[in-house]
């Protein structure tokens, strides 16, 4: 377990490591102001391979281990190793990290999973920077932005290359000719990064950010064909010898750094290498245009089946049914309408405020059927690229390592940000919770039905006179966002537990379409509710 | 063609239990049976199935019982919570455990379970994990962690409730021998039997009853849940759009606004636009908003009466068969109290 140093002035001096020399007098005081510095023992892991991030500060006094994970890491003293295991299950020490150097960097820019493990060997102390805290500092150009990312090219960047499916194979050498002639772009939100119907010159590997791959339809609309978030590529089929061109438009869905392998370059390895890459980039291209054919249908199979597929999956993703996971759904030919799930959700949250929304699309499948026979009600799909954590500036989401979405209300200032972000209207504000509140709030008599409005609260205090509450960060708190939690470390899920028709239930989406497929003879309608 | 209800509410477990428990009753009274036709009997049959409507109704209440103590937070479920850190910790151990049984291949499903004892340990009171075998023999087995849910889904406890209580009534009958030549046992034995009209009924209801308000909704193209929402939300408009009206224009549309039936509200609205105050076109297309806002309230309104009269419908039961059971369990607690002391 990680100790703080109690006294400032055993503090090295920051201004000494080399990476925050070029800093301004402000960024050195936030610095000071925000980041933390740890302790660590021999044999201690700071994030191991394929974990998620995890939150930022939860006790500003003392930093747990479980808190720093995920953030950016300077080594102050000791040494720090970092482990790779491979597929194959061989496991190798990248690098040996010592004093002024870092680690962290492509866990704190994106969310995403550690790409190695990272142990101290022997004591070592080191300073950790939030996720906010190095966003804040590397989107300003200067020394600090160019060191890491110089820094990246000589140590993170075979590292990136290696994790890509395609270069995975690659021999040491061939990977290091690589890596001097990957080229760096960066895209602003919502920039065309290639468009549908092109050529596809190069391999492009996402560094940090989003992009998303869309068609257009006749229609004017758009049908999304993919998410490529950190560590994942696109542009195999470039090496494809059959179908070269862009099978859609690539867009940046926030800003977002690339590395841009050129066909050129790949051309350039030897020929064994080139005949492993070729086959590998075929079948990445065939599985991409098997997901296109559906996500519930699998290979195509006649003209009827894929059109049932593209219906089904236009619904699914276009109308905002299904990311993953599992889907919360009301069977409405068993739903009473008795409320019971929306009491039982407001019973398990201290704040008293449900998290469950019967908003959602409504599905007929039409085997005869004059009603609506499910609600896909709009629960937390916990996204592939959540637009929530991504627009959260104060380290108040992240993913657990289950990869749900958990909202840390320590952090969260209730800003709206993430509830603007989230396209499926799951997330809502709700009043901060109080600073003192009434003791009188859980007492028996208030808690019954009809004989509470006997014992009534007492009159608010007004909001002027009462302490505002404020975050972790000293922040005032305005609002508080809420989401589906799963019910959280409590032994049941409580809308589903407590229904007492067994009308709600979470499915995957595609087991059910599956299941009232041949009944409904592959047709069914939907609406908006 | 399939029934479209929700035909669950009828298949259980607890209407084999409680047929078997009546059965054993009977036998065990060596058929003794009632004659109800006779007042008095048998001290011993009294007792008996004294002795067992008591215990049927314990596990009939049980069902309230698990219902409030959830609501209210008394449940002892919720002391059982864990911090996100451990759930966190154990979500890091199985990864781990599953990555072994990917890199080791399958292993025999003892082996796993004694693992998967460490891997749960902290969290063992919230959830399990369940090991489901892969299709495909060469890959291990699928480690699946599921909420424990100790106490069973209330949907179980309805079943109990339903089927229990049927065989409540009938011993209730069995007890007083369908006797109505005292007050108690008039009492007794007629709230038995309403109980069990009503609650047969609200099952009937509850199970053919949603498709029936599903089925209106489609047509509506609006829940129940949005009606309210809507009507809500117009009404704060228009009243907000009346306010905002000039004082000379606004009487016309207030009486709009009153109108009770369609047509009486398209004559209004016809009425109030040829008047002079709304020869300008500012004052006309703000009248015309209105009146569209009025027209989509009263669309609305129409539409919740309709769904709210079927909701109704298959919920109005139980404002006769919860009085009745309130009623029920006093008496028999009277009754109770009376035996014991006399």
């Amino acid at each position: 377990m990680p100790e703080r140093p109690e006294a400032s002035s055993s503090s090295p001096d920051l201004g000494q490591v080399p990476l925050f020399s070029g800093l301004g007098p402000a960024e050195k005081k936030k610095l000071r102001d925000e980041a933390r510095y740890s302790l660590w023992k021999d044999g201690e892991v700071f994030v191991r391979q394929g974990e998620f991030t995890l939150s930022s500060w939860t006790d500003a006094a003392l930093a747990r281990e479980e808190d720093l994970k995920g953030h950016f890491h300077v080594v102050l003293s000791g040494t720090v190793s970092a482990y790779r295991t491979e597929s194959d299950g061989r496991t190798r020490v990248l690098e040996s990290l010592r004093y002024g150097q870092w680690f962290g960097e492509v866990s704190a820019l994106s969310n995403q999973p550690s790409l190695a493990t990272l142990r101290a060997e022997g004591p070592c102390l080191t300073l950790s920077l939030g996720p906010r805290l190095f966003k804040g500092l590397y989107g300003r150009p200067g020394d600090f932005r160019r060191r890491i990312d110089e820094n990246y090219r000589e140590r993170g960047l075979a590292l990136h290359l290696r994790t890509a499916p395609l270069f995975r194979e690659l021999p040491e050498n061939e990977l290091a000719q690589l890596r001097s002639q990957v080229r760096f772009q960066s895209f602003a939100s919502n920039d065309v990064i290639v468009r549908e119907g092109e050529e596809a010159e190069s391999v492009y590997l996402v560094r940090s950010g989003a992009v998303k791959s869309v068609r257009a339809l006749p229609d004017g609309g758009e049908q999304i064909l993919g998410y490529y978030m950190s560590n994942s590529s696109f542009g195999e089929s470039c090496l494809a010898t059959d179908e070269r061109a862009w099978r859609g438009s690539h867009v940046a869905m926030m800003p977002t750094d690339l590395l841009v392998v050129p066909r050129a370059v790949l051309e350039q390895l030897t020929q064994e290498s080139r005949s492993s890459l070729r086959l590998r980039a075929e079948l990445i291209a065939a599985e991409e245009r098997g997901l296109e054919t559906g996500v519930f249908g699998g290979a195509a199979g006649g003209e009827e089946r894929a059109q049932r597929n593209a219906q089904e999956l236009e619904f699914m993703v276009k109308k905002q049914s299904a990311k993953g996971g599992e889907a919360l759904v009301i069977d409405l030919e068993r739903c009473v309408r008795c409320n019971a799930c929306v009491e039982s959700c407001v019973a398990v949250h201290e704040d008293r405020v449900p998290r469950l929304s019967k908003k959602g699309n409504r599905v007929a499948f039409e085997g005869g059927e004059s009603h609506h026979r499910y609600n896909l009600a709009t629960s937390c799909y916990n996204c592939q690229v959540p637009g929530c954590m991504m627009a959260c500036n104060f380290g108040a989401i992240r993913r657990d390592v289950q990869g749900l979405i958990r909202f840390d209300y320590k952090n969260c200032i209730g800003c709206a940000m993430c509830v603007e972000a989230c396209p499926y209207d799951v997330i809502r504000l709700t009043p901060p919770p109080r600073a003192s509140a009434p003791a009188e709030s859980t007492s028996f008599w208030r808690r019954l039905p009809l004989l509470n409005r006997l014992f009534p609260y007492p009159t608010a205090t007004a909001p002027a006179e009462e302490a505002r509450p404020t975050s972790a960060a000293g922040l005032p708190v305005e609002a508080k966002a809420v989401k589906c939690d799963l019910c959280a470390g409590l032994p049941f899920q409580a809308c589903v537990y407590n229904c007492p028709c067994n009308a709600i239930m979470r499915v995957n989406p595609k087991q059910l379409f599956e299941d009232r497929r041949a009944e409904s003879q592959g047709t069914f309608s939907y609406t908006r509710t | 063609m399939s029934i479209r209800a929700n035909l669950t509410l009828f298949r259980s477990l607890h209407a084999l239990f409680a047929a078997l428990a009546l059965v054993a009753l009977l036998f065990a009274l060596g058929f003794e049976l009632p004659r109800p036709w006779h007042s008095g009997g048998a001290h011993a049959l009294t007792v008996r199935t004294g002795w067992a409507v008591l215990a049927a109704m314990l596990v009939v209440l049980g069902y309230v019982l698990r219902k409030y103590m959830h609501k209210l937070r008394y449940s002892p479920e919720f002391r059982h919570k864990v911090s996100l850190a451990e759930l966190e910790a154990f979500d890091q151990r199985l990864n781990d455990l599953r990555l072994e049984l990917l890199k080791q291949g399958p292993r025999e499903e003892r082996a796993i379970r004694a693992r998967l004892r460490d891997v749960t340990a902290g969290v063992e009171r919230v959830l399990r994990v369940e090991i489901e075998p892969s299709q495909d023999a060469s890959q291990p087995p699928r480690l699946v962690p599921r909420p424990r849910e100790p106490f069973g889904r209330t949907a179980r406890w309805l079943h109990a409730h339903l089927y229990y209580g049927l065989l409540f009534a009938v011993l209730v009958l069995v007890h007083g021998r369908a006797g109505l030549h005292s007050a108690l046992g008039f009492w007794l034995n007629s709230l038995a039997v309403l109980l069990t009209l009503t609650g047969g009924l609200g099952i009937l209801l509850w199970a053919f009853g949603p498709t029936w308000l599903s089925r209106a909704e489609r047509r509506h193209r609006l829940s129940i849940e949005q009606a309210f929402v809507f009507r809500r939300h117009y009404r704060a408009k228009i009243k907000l759009g009346l306010a905002a009206l000039d004082p000379l224009t606004r009487p016309a549309i207030a009486q709009v606004w009153k109108a009770r039936s369609a047509p009486d509200f398209a004559a209004r609205a016809r009425l109030a636009l040829q008047g002079p105050e709304f020869s300008a076109d500012e004052p006309r297309a703000q009248a015309q908003e209105i009146l569209v806002l009025i027209g989509q309230y009263r669309r609305v309104r129409a539409a919740l009466r309709e769904l709210w009269r079927i909701r109704m419908v298959f919920m109005a039961w139980r404002y006769v068969h919860i009085p009745c059971a309130i009623l029920i369990v006093g008496l028999a607690a009277l009754h109770v109290l009376s035996v014991w002391r006399y």
